[in-house]
């Protein structure tokens, strides 16, 4: 079994208008006919790469989507199968993504009974105005109760997500914003700059003439959180998330430190030895070939040596606490000739206070944040 | 004894750019029959699209006509078309080395120019027989009487028998043709039977028939069959046809004294034919050569990359092709870190220059960048040896350095009295230096100057032209070199030299070039992730600096599983696309950056 696994449910009650990530909004029948395909997906995955059972597996996240949306029942049932497949007594995280639309008593305590220990709740702002605007279906009251009622289910690793830089939004309403957060007595946050993903709502009003905040403000509005959670205590141990020490979302660390992952359910993607695919974004005949045991249509790549391990390694660069090039060396052999460049590249844009060596360990600065990906073009 | 062939006359027609040689050809193909009615178009004479194109004439065209005249007699004319613009200069003395006179067109609105001047004192130089003409009498503008003291004044060339002609209308044209016959001396020659002497003037290379020789026969005579050896060369190769130019090539039995015409012997490479060289027979040969030419030395110099480096033997097979037609212009190859693999050519002027780049981009269909023309600079060294730079790289350490020369040249500049003032400002302003001022009439003067010929390689003559409304004129040549305080200026990015950025200037003007390539540099390179500066500096002394910012950020806000990879390979491909980039310092240049700093444009300063 893979030690990191990712369920996508591709459902949600109506559409944000920022949203990029595949989901619909669909017929209960619908919802009904795909509740334990994921687990189907997975005996598929493992026929064909028997590896993946040969590991105890550790993280489980779920999102999407809105998992809840696959009803108490339906989660029950999920997690039934999948626990038939891979036994959870290994797993030390399991994350369930909540939006405060769906977040009920009931939910959570369901959520309780299955196992899950990490809550993670999809905010993004709590003023109301610009709740509506964005596309959320919920104000800021249903985002604080959704919030408390996971508290109150026993989830005391209880995380939201914020969008910063989203137009309209001033610094004082942003530093309201960031207080409210703090005040929830939450372990983690995720605040991420707004995207404009194409062929969303957003991307046509940008279009239209939206005007979204300039660089230097987006920056300054990360710069401010960086420094308000930071005085509540929360360390920023990537580039867009924030926790409490201990409580850093370990299925998203593995991710980014370059361990392999399964993901099950359309738009998920999985990478496996030299292998990487991601299913397609097609709900229809996700269903269909999963439900007569064929693997959903997906589109893969066999990296070789070398490009695996270039990914597996420099991404960790987002991550505070950055990489140990010699350490990856001896991991990954593949790298022997890049390590000597990339200690060199990095080297020169310490005089830019773009990069810094803390001991065996090269980090980004603060300014190197704001420039990661020009960073880790120079190493590709 | 000499004896005279009294029924031939060769003559070149010559004039100032525009004053209309080209279209007197056709009038003159016309009245003679020489080319049937049918074919006749404007200009027939420029064959070559871009001649066509630009309404210029690039290269001497030969043509031989039958003419007869009032007095009965049917003569042997061959007359040769020239090019007016300076840079072709050297076609118009090679023709007159086969030419006893020479047609000098003046357009009678215009009056005497720059290159009239020049030409004129050219033919006299040759001892050529002046027959001067005054074209575009049909215009409004047409000032008979002052251009007629202009030519008398001026050039000394007695209008005592004027010829007041409209090459457009044919106005005048067969006296024109009269007077070639009764004023310009038949050509003398050892005789019809004398060992053979015939002068190369020109040569063009054919796909298939291989090299063909443009000669002037002075001496005896050629058969098709005959061994020939050229005196200076010492090749030697058997005729496989001899022909004249009517106007196209025609071939024919035999070539005597006083023709002109052309020869196709064995001869693959142009290479081996010098022009100006004598053509004999091997037996019975003569064994001194003719007079030959003054040997032409390109003056301006610019690289020549393709655009895309797998080109590179494309552009050298260009190259020797265009060399085959134009011996003037000279190439190497050489290699520049910026630019890849090229070549340095060297051309006679400016519009030789883009002539020859425009031919490679269109006749072979090449991307090309040229590099800024520059001059070649001459280094004295502590240790008594002397360089010849063409390439600011080859510059030795400055402590090994005695001094460094510039070419200069004499600049002759004709313009209306009123802009006397601004042309002497602009003089100056590039290191001019006046050397005399006479009026040509009452309203025009005729300037000269010494000038860096470096300087005059920018927009010399679109400021000429701007300040003059048009009216100026100028001709240069060649006034030996000068010492000079040239000084290597480079260009630094992120601290680091790039050589490819490397020039010689003068010290004065330095900081202004400075300044223009630091501002076009920053304007190119796009920003970074850290501040560049881009500096320019003479030594250790930078002299000027532009900053390009850094942009402000450049990160994905988030990346979770499935982006990883999705997002490696962005990363990857916008990588590639930098790969077209080349890296200083840590700062990775575009090729436009190269091109807007390095290119060959005429307005950029
Ligand atoms: N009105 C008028 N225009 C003329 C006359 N002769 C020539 N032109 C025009 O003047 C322009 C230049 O004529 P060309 O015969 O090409 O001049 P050129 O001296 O051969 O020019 P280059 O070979 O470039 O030095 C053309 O537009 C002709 O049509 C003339 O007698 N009257
Ligand atoms: S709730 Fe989440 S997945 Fe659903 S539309 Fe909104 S942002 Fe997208
Ligand atoms: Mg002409």
């Amino acid at each position: 079994m893979p030690s990191h696994l990712y369920i996508h449910v591709p459902f949600c009650d109506g559409k944000c208008h920022y949203c990029g990530f595949f989901s619909v909004v669909a017929a209960p029948s619908v919802i009904e006919l795909y509740n334990t395909l994921p687990a189907r997906e997975y005996d598929c995955r493992l026929t064909r790469l028997p590896e993946l059972g040969k590991v105890p597996l550790r993280t489980l996240y779920m999102g999407g989507g809105t998992p809840a949306m696959l009803g108490n029942d339906g989660l029950k049932r999920l997690a039934d199968a999948l626990s038939k497949r891979l036994p959870f007594d290994t797993l030390e995280e399991w994350t369930v993504e909540v939006t405060p639309t769906s977040a009920s008593v009931a939910l959570f305590a369901t959520l309780a009974t299955i196992g899950v220990n990490r809550i993670s709740i999809g905010v993004q702002s709590f003023d109301d105005t610009i709740l509506s605007r964005i596309g959320r279906r919920h104000d800021a009251q249903a985002a604080i109760t959704a919030v408390k009622r996971a508290q109150d289910a026993g989830f005391v690793n209880t995380g939201i997500d914020l969008i910063a830089g989203l137009p309209g939004v001033t610094p004082t309403l942003w530093s309201e914003t960031l207080e409210r957060a703090i005040s929830l007595s939450l372990t983690h946050l995720s605040v991420y700059a707004l995207i404009v993903e194409s062929g969303t709502p957003l991307a046509r009003q940008v279009e239209d003439g939206l005007e979204l905040p300039g660089d230097d403000d987006q920056l300054a509005a990360l710069a401010q959180a960086e420094t308000a959670l930071g005085e509540a205590g929360f360390a920023r141990y990537e580039i867009s998330n924030y926790a409490l020490p201990g409580f850093e979302c370990r299925h998203n660390l593995a991710v980014w430190r370059g361990h392999d992952f399964l993901g099950l359910g359309p738009s998920a993607a999985s990478r496996v030895g030299r292998m990487r695919w991601t299913n397609s974004e097609d709900l229809e005949e996700y269903i269909h070939a999963v439900k007569h045991d064929a693997p959903p249509p997906a589109d893969s790549t066999a990296l070789d040596a070398v490009e695996d391990a270039e990914e597996r390694v420099i991404f960790a660069l987002r991550l505070s606490e950055g990489i140990d090039l010699a350490a990856e060396a001896s991991r990954f052999p593949a790298l022997a000739g890049k390590v000597g460049v990339w200690e060199q590249r990095l080297a020169d844009l310490v005089v830019h206070g773009i990069t810094e060596r803390v001991g065996d360990r090269w980090r980004l600065t603060a300014r190197g944040r704001e420039v990661c990906d020009a960073v880790l073009r120079e190493l590709v | 004894m000499a004896q005279r062939l009294d029924n031939i006359r060769n003559f070149c027609i010559i004039a100032h750019i525009d004053h209309g040689k080209t279209t007197l050809s056709d009038r003159v193909l016309e009245l003679t029959e020489a080319i049937d009615l049918r074919n006749l178009r404007e200009q027939t004479l420029d064959a070559m699209d871009l001649e066509r194109e630009r309404g210029i004439t690039i290269k001497s065209h030969p043509v031989s006509m039958a003419y007869t005249a009032k007095d009965g007699k049917t003569y042997l004319l061959n007359l040769i078309d020239t090019p007016g613009h300076v840079d072709f200069n050297y076609e118009v003395s090679r023709s007159m080395g086969a030419c006893e006179g020479a047609v000098l067109v003046v357009d009678a609105a215009q009056g005497v120019e720059a290159q009239t001047v020049a030409n004129a004192y050219l033919a006299i130089d040759n001892e050529l027989e002046i027959v001067p003409v005054l074209n575009k009498v049909d215009l409004p503008g047409a000032n008979i009487e002052d251009v007629s003291h202009q030519i008398e004044d001026v050039l000394g060339i007695s209008m005592d028998r004027p010829l007041l002609i409209s090459a457009k209308t044919g106005e005048g044209v067969p006296d024109v043709l009269e007077a070639i016959v009764a004023r310009i001396p038949p050509p003398e020659t050892a005789g019809v039977d004398a060992p053979l002497r015939a002068l190369v003037f020109d040569s063009v290379f054919d796909e298939f028939r291989g090299v063909i020789t443009y000669v002037r026969v002075v001496d005896g005579c050629i058969k098709v069959g005959d061994a020939v050896r050229f005196i200076g060369s010492g090749q030697t190769t058997q005729l496989r046809e001899v022909g004249i130019f009517s106007p196209d090539q025609k071939p024919v039995d035999v070539l005597e004294a006083g023709q002109v015409g052309y020869l196709v012997g064995a001869i693959k490479d142009p290479a081996d034919i010098k022009i100006g060289d004598t053509v004999t027979w091997v037996k019975d040969g003569a064994t001194e050569p003719l007079p030959g030419f003054k040997e032409v030395r390109p003056m301006v110099f610019s690289g020549v990359y393709p655009v895309s480096s797998d080109e590179f033997e494309k552009v050298r097979a260009g190259l020797e092709k265009l060399h085959l037609n134009d011996s003037a212009f000279t190439f190497h190859a050489e290699s520049s870190v910026a630019l890849g693999f090229g070549f340095r050519c060297g051309f006679l002027g400016l519009l030789h220059m883009e002539v020859v780049q425009e031919r490679l981009r269109r006749e072979f269909d090449l991307d090309i960048i040229n590099t800024h023309p520059s001059v070649v600079y001459r280094v004295l060294l502590k240790d008594g040896e002397v360089l010849e730079l063409d390439n600011p790289v080859q510059l030795p350490d400055v402590t090994r350095i005695e001094q460094i020369e510039e070419p200069m040249i004499k600049a002759t500049i004709i313009c209306p009295s009123e802009c006397i003032g601004d042309i002497m400002r602009i003089a100056l302003e590039r290191r001019g230096e006046v050397k005399g001022t006479e009026s040509l009439d009452t309203r025009r003067v005729i300037l000269t100057f010494i000038l860096p010929l470096n300087e005059i390689l920018i927009d010399f003559h679109d400021m000429l032209k701007s300040v003059s409304r048009g009216y100026a004129s100028m001709d240069y040549e060649p006034y030996g070199y000068q010492a000079s305080d040239i000084v290597k200026m480079d260009i630094l990015l992120n601290g680091e030299l790039v050589d490819a950025f490397s020039i010689l200037v003068h010290r004065d003007k330095a900081v202004a070039r400075g300044r223009q390539m630091c501002k076009a540099l920053s304007e190119s390179i796009p920003p970074h992730m850290f501040k560049i500066p881009v500096q320019a500096a003479i030594g250790r002394t930078i002299i000027a600096r532009e900053d390009i910012r850094a942009f402000r950020k450049d990160v994905l806000a988030k990346l979770y599983g499935g982006d990883v990879t999705r997002k490696q390979k962005v990363l990857k491909k916008q990588k590639a696309g930098k790969a077209r980039m080349k890296e200083f310092g840590q700062v990775n240049v575009p090729q436009s950056a190269f091109i807007s700093v390095l290119k060959g444009s005429s307005k950029d300063d």
